[in-house]
């Protein structure tokens, strides 16, 4: 079971930390499947 | 070299954004991470670390990306042909100096490899519950080092770590022989979302342990807790730039080659952006909860502060082998817990090794026309003859100085060089116009001075903190055991034989690629 052994310090540290980057993976991830691009199956170089 | 030769391409967008998290995410997220987190101020550490991904690791990586693309469009798989192409073919000296972009990825590999061996084979000691019985960090450190050590057969046969090595370089020369698509891509395909799945059911079991000498709450607390007054010491500043360099695979040269493989059409900000993402979340969300946490329930915070100054192996394996023994339940679900972490290593470590193969292979494959295979089984030969000197002398030293010259401090001589490159000698107005060809997202404005000024004064500082507290005691071997000095000085040897060889033949590419145009 989780106690409380963390301090509100630590804990909004640890959320706000968690919480970016899981914002930037949702923000990028949604770009990408809104975008709906793939890569470009034209290339001949 | 060669322009415009028929390149192989990545299949999808999500199976180069997978296999790019694949390079970034390896055993540094799960066991680097938290020890430096935890040594370095808890919680503040956060603060310049996320000031580091921001001014330094994603501005690099896009860099990285942009300098892959551009030379991949000339058929230039690896650096020595990408920075003859930053300079327009104008300083002949930039081949050369990418060289390091070589040598490094190189280097790495093959002791890189012969690490992730080690996660095999705890993966099949968990299973068979091999170490089940040694159930104090003692105990555990001798089993570690007899398996680490060819000569000390108090547990194992030296022959038990060299099978588990060639069982890894034959699987990562069986991947690599596949392609880039058929391959590199399909492995990270399947491989991420396992290792993803591995991580979120650790962490929840971590999250979910009884109470021992601590909680996990108190395990978190241990990590995230912020001390002020490390925020302004300069170590902590650095060892976040420096941890920014190890969790992104910066100033390697692995990003260049997979980025070689993309269309200059193909976008690279949202798709590099997206890979970091991926990537810090996999070290910031999970790599923070698993391992410190877990011994922290076990050993308790002063005991955690042991394990974590021991090291990423002290953690990772000893500490992590007694905290499976002691999960509440039946013995068959901590065997397979166990299973779970060490495959979860393993996963990360071989989507960073197929990385950290591809420049050579694609080197070979384009300075001397060689076939896929052919390169490959080079390559895996190669790594099987040198790595077996890591197999037979790790116990004096010999793996650690190859770790600190390529995989520490070179990566930052690397990225000062690509980045007075991109910046100065390519231009940044052109460089800006480079990241931004095919783009889904405008990179913010203000990264451009970022990438021109503040990244690079960043690297240069970190260049010479790093130059003078860390490489010049260890150019002098200070503290070392005086019966280990032979040893470092013959891996020294060897890793010169490599950057020789790596130079002689980017000169023999050349001489190659002229003599066919005359």
């Amino acid at each position: 079971m989780i106690t409380g052994e963390i301090t509100s310090f630590a804990l909004g540290f640890m959320i706000v930390s968690m919480a970016s980057v899981t914002l930037l993976v949702v923000y990028c991830y949604s770009r990408i499947l809104r975008g709906g691009r793939q890569l470009d199956a034209e290339a001949d170089d | 070299m060669t322009d415009f030769q028929p390149r192989e391409r990545w299949g999808t967008r999500i199976g180069l954004i997978l296999a790019m998290a694949g390079n970034a995410v390896g055993l540094g997220n799960f066991l680097r991470f938290p020890v430096q987190a935890a040594q370095n101020g808890g919680g503040t550490f956060m603060i310049p670390y996320f000031v580091s991904f921001l001014v330094l690791g994603i501005p690099l990586m896009w860099i990285e990306w942009g300098i892959g693309r551009y030379g991949g469009r000339f058929g230039h798989g690896t650096v020595p042909g990408m920075f003859d192409a930053l300079t327009d073919g104008r300083k002949k000296w930039a081949k050369y100096a990418g060289v390091l972009g070589l040598f490094m990825p190189l280097v790495v590999f093959i002791y890189y490899t012969y690490v992730v061996s080690w996660m095999l084979g705890f993966s099949f000691f968990s299973l068979t519950g091999a170490y089940f019985g040694l159930d104090d960090v003692e105990q555990m450190r001798g089993f570690l080092a007899s398996y680490q050590n060819l000569f000390d057969s108090s547990v194992h046969g030296g022959w038990v770590a060299l099978v588990f090595f060639l069982a890894t370089l034959s699987f990562l020369g069986w991947v690599l022989s596949r392609g880039i698509s058929g391959g590199i891509e399909k492995l990270a395909l399947i491989g991420m979302p396992i290792l993803f799945l591995f991580a979120f059911l650790l962490a929840a079991r971590v999250l979910t342990l009884p109470a021992a000498e601590a909680s996990p709450m108190a395990g978190l607390n241990f990590i995230w807790n912020p001390e002020w007054s490390s925020l302004t010491e300069p170590r902590v500043w650095l060892a976040a730039a420096g941890q920014m360099f190890f969790t992104l695979s910066l100033g390697m040269g692995t990003i260049h080659t997979y980025a070689s493989y993309l269309s200059e059409r193909d976008d690279i900000t949202l798709t590099g952006l997206s890979t970091g993402a991926t990537n810090e979340f996999a070290e910031v969300v999970l790599g923070g909860t698993i391992a410190i946490p877990a011994a922290v329930v076990f050993f308790g915070v002063e005991g955690a502060q042991e394990v974590a100054r021991g090291g990423p192996f002290d953690l990772g394996i000893v500490a992590m082998g007694v905290v499976f023994q002691g999960l509440p339940g039946p013995e068959l679900l901590a065997r397979l817990t166990g299973f779970l972490w060490f495959s979860l290593l393993f996963i990360a470590g071989i989507t960073s090794a197929v990385a950290q193969a591809s420049p050579a292979i694609s080197f070979l494959q384009e300075g001397f026309r060689w076939r896929r295979r052919q390169a490959v089984r080079a390559l895996m030969l190669l790594a099987l003859a040198v790595g077996m000197l890591h197999v037979v002398f790790y116990p004096t030293g010999f793996l650690d100085e190859w770790d600190y010259w390529a995989g520490t401090f070179g990566l930052v001589i690397f990225a000062a060089i690509e980045i007075t490159l991109f910046s100065f000698v390519f231009g940044i107005d052109r460089g800006w116009d480079e990241l931004h060809r095919g783009a889904d997202l405008r990179i913010p404005a203000i990264y451009k001075p970022i990438m021109k000024w503040v990244t690079p004064v960043f690297l240069y500082t970190l260049l010479v903190w790093w130059g003078l507290t860390e490489a010049v005691p260890q150019l002098l071997m200070e503290g070392k055991d005086p019966a280990d000095v032979g040893y470092l000085w013959l891996s020294r040897a060897v890793m010169m034989i490599l950057l020789v060889a790596g130079l002689v033949l980017v000169r023999a590419a050349w001489r190659r690629e002229e003599g066919n145009r005359a």
